[in-house]
């Protein structure tokens, strides 16, 4: 069993792939018109690595509601290593996939906030769905959805939500960018994201910073993983058919 | 003819064809603009030198969400280094409950600004810190709670001491956040180095754009000196942002704000859209206009213009080249025309733009210091 080693609010001290939304937007533009069908594919197992190149913390004091979120400060971007590097929450995505399996997509996501925390901090979604929002703190939270088009970003929604156990849904719809960052305008270090992708090669990695993506075609793929506090980084994974490959991204030596 | 006399020849029929030329009119029509150049040193007053521990007290309060009423919102969080020192949304959150309708803009290189908002509602970079930090769509707090917050915290104390030699005040505050953003500047751009002799800064490209930047497309008859501004109020025809249009917690902020000026119902309630300057002079002449914004630093401080409307450098040279959008006010200034501007043209604006920003200035975000434990006479007076 793993032992984890929390490497809270890290970041990476390296410009190649310094956090940048930007680039980040880049590297996850997909190809927009995904073709379902029959697969007799293989698989991806692998797992994304950060080197020691980091740098200092980025920590917001909390300096309001300390009875319901808590005393000190708090990490808006967590980078949370395993013992072997392995990063947790890591989307990673193959790049410009034109077709491949059904995709049965969920219409309805859910995001949760709890003792000034989003839960969950990262999660994927299609370009459109609903987002159901559930603030179980008995203090206002202010949930305010953006759009990160390039370096700029647009509002998607903005909603206050007073009461404890309030639920709110809103239909979501990305014009022009993938990713959508979520904040608490009353709660400034509160922070989750979600990444859009338009077809089902997508996963998000463990607390040992590993990942499988199944039923993949037969052919060589770019493997893009990205994390709101690292960036991007990027690989080539080679799929046969009926068999598995391995992939290893690496953020930094 | 020797060869200097030649060259000095055609330099000048070359200066009159252009002056000649339809699209140079709009700027030579106004008085010889400032030319560009590389950022000077930059401005301190003499009475309030950068020290450090000046320069870090003003760090940690611009970082510091307990300057604001609900103790949630720094100057930060709407001038973000991760976000070009402004907040990357076309128009600024606000205050919690609140949602403003203009755009944040950045801190980068303020310091040398003498007019700052984006309708010049303030003079002076402390003026613009206590201005947004006491504003009901931005810090919203009472600058005596503010002060009373900054007395519990001993790191504050100690600092205001060291370099005020008084308590906390929130007069000192804004000097010590206007410091610290004034060591906030950018001048490693590809234009500065070439400018200041580097040939090879700028590709042949960029060179171009700067070329159109002062003839053709005529971009420096407000864009113009170091900051490249001229800090001038200007209707341009920029559209309103669907966001504006389509939400009402935006236009009840503008409108809140509007009353505040003490402009009456009957007049805001025909505004369809900003009216900008005319917020601070309340004459019809400035309905509509905004003050000229700086150009440097331009790649990093998407979306562009009062309402952020634009997400991109080629959006808004499609725009200009398009003479501007309709007005709703009357006021548009006559330099805004088609440009008639080629691709290729299009594309060297836009590598000029880009040429105007130097290295990302990324800051990580200070720990800010706790609270102390006070510790009242509970058991004693008339507390017992």
């Amino acid at each position: 069993m793993l032992s984890r080693r929390d490497m809270i609010g890290a970041s990476m001290g390296f410009a190649a792939c310094g956090g940048s939304l930007a680039l980040a937007g880049a590297a996850l533009a997909q190809a927009s018109s995904y073709v379902p069908g029959a697969v007799i594919g293989g698989g991806i197992d692998g797992i994304v690595r950060v080197g020691d190149n980091l740098s200092a913390a980025e920590q917001i004091i909390i300096g309001k509601d300390n009875h319901i979120c808590g005393e000190g400060h708090a990490t808006p971007d967590p980078v949370t290593l395993s013992d072997e590097r392995g990063l947790k929450n890591a989307v990673v995505m193959i790049k410009d996939i034109a077709r491949g399996k059904p995709w049965a997509k969920r219409e309805r996501f859910d995001i949760v906030q709890e003792k000034c925390v989003f839960h969950p901090y990262i999660q994927f979604a299609p370009r459109s769905f609903e987002l159901s929002i559930l603030n179980k703190d008995p203090v206002l939270h202010n949930i305010h959805a953006y759009e990160i088009i390039g370096r700029a970003r647009r509002t998607l929604f903005n909603i206050a939500q007073p009461q404890a156990n309030q639920v709110d849904r809103h239909k979501v719809a990305l014009t022009r960018g993938s990713i959508i960052e979520i904040d608490c305008d009353a709660h400034n270090w509160m922070s989750a994201w979600i990444v859009t992708s338009d077809h089902p090669y997508v996963a998000v990695t463990d607390s040992a910073g590993r990942f499988a993506i199944d039923d993949v075609p037969a052919g060589e793929f770019e493997l893009v993983a990205w994390h709101p506090g690292l960036g991007s980084m990027s690989t080539r994974a080679k799929v046969a058919s009926k068999a598995r490959a391995a992939a290893t991204i690496s953020f930094g030596a | 003819m020797n060869p200097r006399s030649a060259v000095f020849a055609l330099f000048t029929v070359g200066i009159v064809a252009v002056l000649l030329a339809g699209p140079m009119r709009s700027v030579h029509a106004q008085k010889q603009p400032a030319p560009l150049a590389a950022l000077p040193a930059v401005p301190v007053p003499p009475d309030q030198p950068l020290t450090a521990d000046r320069v870090k007290l003003g760090e940690l309060l611009f970082f510091d969400p307990r300057l604001s009423g609900d103790g949630s919102i720094g100057c930060v969080d709407c001038h973000d280094p991760k976000k070009g020192w402004g907040d990357g949304n076309a128009l600024s959150r606000g205050y919690p409950g609140t949602m403003h309708w203009r755009n944040s803009q950045t801190v980068v290189n303020s310091a040398y600004l003498k007019n700052f908002f984006w309708g010049s509602g303030s003079s002076t970079l402390e003026a613009q810190a206590h201005s947004a930090a006491t504003g009901a769509l931005a810090g919203n707090i009472q600058p005596r709670l503010g002060e009373e917050r900054m007395k519990q915290i001993a790191v504050y104390v100690d600092l205001f001491q060291r370099v005020y030699g008084e308590k906390p005040s929130w007069e000192k505050a804004m000097l010590a956040i206007a410091a610290y953003e004034r060591k906030v500047t950018s001048n490693d751009a590809p234009f500065d180095r070439f400018v200041r002799g580097d040939r090879t800064a700028m590709t042949a490209g960029q060179q171009r754009g700067r070329t159109l930047f002062e003839t053709k497309a005529g971009c420096i008859a407000c864009h113009n000196g170091a900051l490249l501004t001229d800090e001038q109020h200007y209707n341009i025809g920029v559209p309103p942002n669907p966001e504006f249009v389509t939400n009402p917690q935006r236009q009840i902020a503008m409108r809140e704000r509007i009353r505040g000026k003490g402009i009456p119902e009957q007049v805001y309630l025909k505004f369809d859209r900003d009216p900008g300057r005319y917020l601070e002079t309340k004459k019809d002449e400035d309905l509509g206009k905004f003050r000229t914004p700086p150009l440097r630093y331009l790649t990093y401080t998407a979306p562009y213009m009062h309402n952020g409307v634009f997400f991109t450098l080629e959006e808004v040279v499609d725009f200009y080249d398009r003479g501007g959008d309709a007005d709703s006010f009357g006021t548009k200034s006559d330099l805004i025309t088609p440009l008639r501007l080629s691709g290729q043209e299009k594309a060297d604006l836009v590598s000029f733009l880009e040429s105007l920003s130097g290295t990302e200035l990324r800051h990580e975000r200070p720990t800010l210091p706790p609270y102390g434990v006070l510790e009242f006479p509970m058991t004693s007076g008339t507390f017992k």
